[in-house]
């Protein structure tokens, strides 16, 4: 179904203190999860599912699973670059970006 | 020659390495991850016409490229070192973190239960080169599982990848509902779709485990494959040494107790295990242009990742960095269990330098199929256990690679570093 992985908008850009909430309007599971690497230095690691770490998400990739029609939502507090994705369909381009102004 | 410099080894290893990554990505040097695939670059062009929706407070949204981070040659993947890989026997007692695992008695019956994933994964296969993949709890290979003969398989499998994929063993499984074929059982799995599959762990050997989706070639090349390692069980082999020998002749008391041995060497639940040192090498390749042939080899996924890179020539390599030798005691057994796996090409080969060894085909036999030999060849699927002894070695660097020349220089070399 090429219509059920993507990130839509791909890139996001909101003020810092903004709140980003991810509704799954596809009738399968993805996951928000933030590459470790591609995430301001000083920012909080996110993912959901509540993980502190890449490493951890992608190990237990069912507990951060958001069902279709469930919400996922982050605030962000520092400004920049943040680079996440969908861990079951990244190779599928399921990729997307936050700037936070 | 029963050494080489290690500064010409890193030489050679960097200059193939760099002339690999040119031909793939067309750049001198690897300035930004690069990622390669039929899907097409991520964050390119938009595959799919939108779902997860990031309700953001933002009035504009612009295409930026995904993936410009990183140092020139960084390995960027979290998960999958190949060192690592190597000895990651998951077996339900322990494993792997991203495989969940138990092991309980039923019916008389040890019971190795293993949860299993599909996900459409990025991998890395050569320095600041992706390839898209489709894999089992995230990597590839797939996580190595093993039991004692006898043992049940028990394999709780959720397809969450965009693809429907199947898991199908290559054991001696008596119900054809649990082959993991399209045509039987629950057939394929679709995106969302769970199955439980249950085998019994027989015969003793490796074995090895892919999808069976159609096309078969796409879903087995994208890296949906593993192994499997089946213990043989010393009693058993004491009761039926027959089973376990490729031999017509009497069955004298010594090699009765020769194979009772052997088989314990082999059982990861016996002391005589620990005095070897196992490693699990699953030879693979990679279609990075999607045009039916492949550009990259390795043995465990990482082209050259038992190559040789930056040393003190004292052994002590560079902290953090995957590609470096195998290193093993001259004075431990070295076992490796090798499969195929690689698609397009009829065939792969495994050669060492300056060293011969035994061979038991499919690892089914106590007694080797091939004795003293220095290459063997495998067919895709076809798997065996290869016993190596250094001890009479002097230290140093000794190559095993493909003995496909192509294949050696496309990534598959590498090195055991003898200590």
């Amino acid at each position: 179904m090429p219509d059920s992985h993507r990130f839509e908008p791909k890139t996001a850009t909101i003020e810092t203190g903004e709140t980003v909430t991810w509704t799954n309007e596809s009738d399968i599971e993805h996951t928000v999860t933030a590459y470790e690497d591609e995430i301001p230095d000083e920012a909080a690691y996110f993912a959901s599912g509540g993980f502190e770490s890449e490493r951890a998400a992608r190990n237990r990739i069912t507990e951060g699973l958001i069902a279709p029609g469930e919400k996922y939502e982050y605030t962000f507090d520092h400004p920049g670059t943040y680079g996440y994705f969908c861990i079951p369909h990244e190779s599928s381009g399921m990729v997307g970006t936050i700037q936070v102004k | 020659m029963p050494s080489i410099d290690y500064d010409s080894a890193a030489d050679v290893t960097e200059r193939l390495e760099q002339r690999l990554v040119e031909s793939l990505t067309g750049e001198s040097s690897v300035s930004r991850r690069t990622v390669l695939g039929g899907l097409g670059v991520a964050g390119g062009a938009a595959v799919g016409l939108g779902s997860s929706r990031a309700s953001a407070s933002s009035d504009h949204e612009d295409e930026d490229e995904h993936g410009n981070f990183g140092a020139v040659g960084e390995y960027r993947d979290l998960d999958f070192d190949p060192h690592e890989f190597l000895t990651a026997f998951n077996t339900g007692d322990s494993g792997q973190d991203n495989v969940p695992q138990q092991v309980y008695e039923e019916d008389g019956r040890t019971v190795r239960e293993f949860e299993f994933t599909a996900v459409d994964t990025t991998i890395t296969i050569a320095p600041g080169v992706e390839f898209q993949a489709w894999a089992y709890n995230g990597q590839v290979p797939g996580p190595t599982i093993r039991a004692v003969e006898g043992d049940l398989f028990r394999v709780k499998f959720t397809n969450l990848g965009r693809h429907a994929h199947t898991i199908h063993p290559h054991l001696k499984n008596l119900n054809p509902r649990m082959d993991g074929i399209p045509q039987n059982g629950p057939g394929v799995l679709d995106t969302g779709e769970s199955f439980t599959y249950e085998w019994i762990a027989q015969p003793a050997g490796t074995h090895f485990y892919h999808c069976h989706s159609l096309p078969l070639k796409e879903h087995i090349h994208r890296g949906l494959y593993g192994t499997i390692i089946v213990d043989p069980d010393p009693e058993r082999v004491r009761e039926n040494p027959r089973d376990y020998v490729n031999y017509p002749g009497p069955i004298t008391d010594d090699l009765r107790t020769q194979l009772v041995e052997e088989a314990k060497s082999r059982n990861h639940e016996y002391a005589e295990n620990d005095a070897v040192n196992e490693m699990v090498m699953v030879m693979n390749s990679f279609d990075t242009n999607f045009d039916g042939g492949n550009e990259v080899y390795a043995a465990n996924t990482r082209a050259f990742g038992y190559g040789v890179g930056d040393t003190d020539g004292n052994g002590n390599w560079t902290a953090g960095e995957t590609k470096r030798p195998i290193q093993i005691d001259k004075n431990e057994r070295q076992r490796v269990y090798l499969s195929n796996a690689t698609e397009f090409d009829l065939i792969n080969s495994f050669h060492t330098h300056s060293q011969f060894f035994d061979y038991y085909d499919h690892g089914t036999t106590l007694t080797p199929t091939r004795k003293t030999v220095d290459t063997i060849m495998q067919t895709q699927a076809q798997r065996g256990i290869i016993e190596i002894d250094y001890s009479d070695h002097e230290p140093g660097l000794y190559m095993f690679h493909a003995h496909q020349s192509e294949f050696a220089e496309l990534g598959w070399m590498s090195f055991f570093e003898v200590v």
